[in-house]
């Protein structure tokens, strides 16, 4: 409907007149659409005309700049601004470069530091999922340094909790009972295991200004603050927050972090990313604090008796053959066997995959249909976690996409959904 | 002494002249004056013109991303006509003496009530006069994708219309 060329077909128009609430709706629609199209364009013909000749003068201009002595001159002057724009390019460098590793230096020696952090998602999705078209949901990071290792904790609003103690994992969320142990190298936190592991964000930027060149650098500087401005378009990076943009084909975003000129810390950090055109803001920092106070026993607390705890580190009491079936699915044949169970209630089939969630939270999908999986993308290149993009039909038979994230690094081996639904 | 223009600059041009009048169109109901548009399409035109790494395959593609990229930012300079609010009924109607100013004014306020992807979509359809299936190729996206966004777009855009009257 409303694309070029296209009238309503006879059955649409059958339905309108049987259907005084379609019919009122259709026709709000159209007069919306209606409002929209404009019906007067200015005058612009000797506009047009100038946009018309241009390629004409371009050829003209070619001409005259090949063999006029200016051109000459012209040429000793660009070699010379080259070279001092190399000076001053390497010296930009320099000062970039600087910037994060005082950066580097300061997290390395802080005791520990606290944030909240604004990002594009919904609560009930996992830490990978940004979208520019999702509302900001705040994030408490709270990382501290004990003699012994590093202990953090980040409180998704409204969502799920994570804790490490140095030794293990805790992973439960506000509306389930269930809630999990793992392995503290598991791979929970996704995108904010960069902003945990701040040293590491750090040294990735720094290698980018060193080895990945293509971005275009802006300091501002004043005597408390220096504000760096990244506008990045490269394709074959892998930054560890904006990576995900990747996976969309998207690759141009705007990183700004503002360092303190008299300690080096890192006071903000700010990322946008260009969709359409529009320039749109994706996470940004607030209450940046690093602190000796943070008590490690309120950073490690863990509702223990609120919950169920599964612990992951042990298997999931699958029998050999279906473990040996689950382990050998490909991620859509995974995504396929999820979906269709899911849609028609088969929970049975599906414990294994959903077990992060709970079972009566899928019954708003039911009716739906699987249609087909279109593509498999690997975020970071890892097979051990996909993103499956399938066409599916809502009960009111219209097709749509839905993108299912599966990993398959915490639940021996086997697909399970991480997000999606 | 003559230059011949190659074969991909020669296809370049036809895109351009191909492309001239809805670009224009487009930059003109993002921008609110003529003058200016015709500027930013000749500057954008001009940019295109001179960089050998374009491909013929994604010129479209560019000029409408430029041309999106341009009138953003003469919007950001130009915060003196920014419209946010309309009023009442008669804003709704279309008269038969609306000009130039009263369109761009009614369609501003419209587009500003939808996220820019819905906005970009909805203003390449009806504005710049695009296919759907011409659009998933400017924007690189999939025609599905383009769907739901002009879907929404509408959808949002009337429910706000038609609230605001009740």
């Amino acid at each position: 409907m409303f694309d070029v060329g296209t009238e309503p077909d006879d059955e649409l128009i059958q339905h309108l007149k049987e259907c005084p609430e379609c019919r009122a709706y259709y026709g709000r629609c159209s007069k919306a659409v209606n409002l929209l199209r404009p019906k007067h364009v200015p005058s612009a013909q000797e506009r047009k005309k100038k946009i018309r000749n241009f390629c004409l003068s371009m050829k003209l201009r070619r001409a005259v700049r090949y063999f006029s002595y200016a051109a000459v001159v012209g040429i000793v002057c660009i070699v010379g601004m080259g070279i001092y724009g190399a000076v001053q390019t390497k010296a930009k460098a320099a000062a970039i470069v600087g910037a994060f590793d005082s950066a580097i230096e300061a997290v390395s020696s802080a005791e520990g530091f606290s944030a909240v952090l604004m990002v594009r998602t919904l609560p009930d999705e996992n830490f990978s999922y940004i979208s520019v078209d999702a509302p900001f949901v705040e994030h408490s990071v709270k990382v501290a340094n004990t003699s012994e290792n590093r202990v953090w904790r980040i409180d998704k609003e409204g969502g799920r909790h994570v804790v490490c103690d140095g030794k293990a994992q805790y992973l439960w969320f506000d509306n389930s009972i269930k809630a999990f142990v793992s392995d503290k190298n598991t791979n929970t936190l996704e995108i904010f295991y960069a902003v945990v592991n701040m040293k590491n964000l750090m040294e990735y930027e720094k290698a980018e200004v060193e080895h990945l060149p293509g971005s275009c650098y802006t300091i501002e500087k004043n005597d408390t603050v220096l504000v760096l401005t990244i506008d990045a378009v490269q394709e074959h990076y892998e930054h560890p927050v904006l990576n995900f943009r990747k996976s969309l084909g998207e690759f141009h975003n705007i990183r700004e972090y503002v360092f303190s000129t008299d300690s080096g810390r890192l006071l903000s950090l700010k990322y946008w990313v260009e969709v359409d055109g529009s320039r749109i803001l994706v996470l940004e920092s607030r209450d940046f604090c690093y602190s000796s106070d943070l008590h490690v026993q309120d950073i490690v607390a863990i509702p223990r008796s609120e919950h169920i705890w599964i612990d992951l580190r042990r298997d999931l009491h699958i029998n050999s053959e279906r473990l040996m079936m689950l382990r050998n699915e490909t991620p859509e044949n995974a995504a396929q066997r999820i979906l269709s169970a899911v849609f028609s209630g088969d929970m049975e089939n599906v414990r294994e995959a959903m077990f992060l969630y709970e079972p009566a939270l899928m019954n708003y999908l039911r009716d739906y249909e699987f249609v087909r999986c279109k593509k498999v993308i690997y975020p970071g290149g890892l097979h051990d976690r996909a993103f499956v993009v399938t066409d599916v039909r809502t009960p009111q038979g219209v097709n749509t996409e839905l993108v299912l994230s599966i990993r398959k690094d915490i639940a021996g081996g086997c697909w399970i959904v991480d997000g999606g639904l | 002494m003559s230059f011949k223009m190659s074969d991909r600059k020669k296809t370049i041009e036809h895109i351009m002249q191909e492309e001239r009048d809805s670009l224009f169109r487009l930059a003109c109901y993002k921008t609110g004056n003529a003058d200016d548009a015709a500027d930013i399409v000749q500057d954008v035109f001009l940019k295109i013109w001179d960089m050998d790494s374009v491909s013929v395959r994604d010129v479209k593609r560019y000029l409408y991303k430029s041309v999106f990229n341009a009138c953003i930012s003469y919007q950001r300079v130009r915060q003196d006509v920014v419209f946010t609010d309309f009023d009442g009924l008669d804003f709704l109607e279309e008269q038969p003496d609306d000009g130039f100013e009263e369109e761009y004014r009614r369609i501003s306020v419209l587009l500003k009530m939808i996220p820019p992807e819905q906005a970009e979509v909805i203003s390449l359809r009806t504005i710049g006069g695009k296919s759907f299936d011409e659009i998933a190729s400017l924007l690189g996206v999939n025609v599905s994708t383009v769907k739901s966004r002009f879907r929404y777009g509408i959808d949002k855009i009337q429910k706000k219309i038609y609230s605001s009257v009740i």
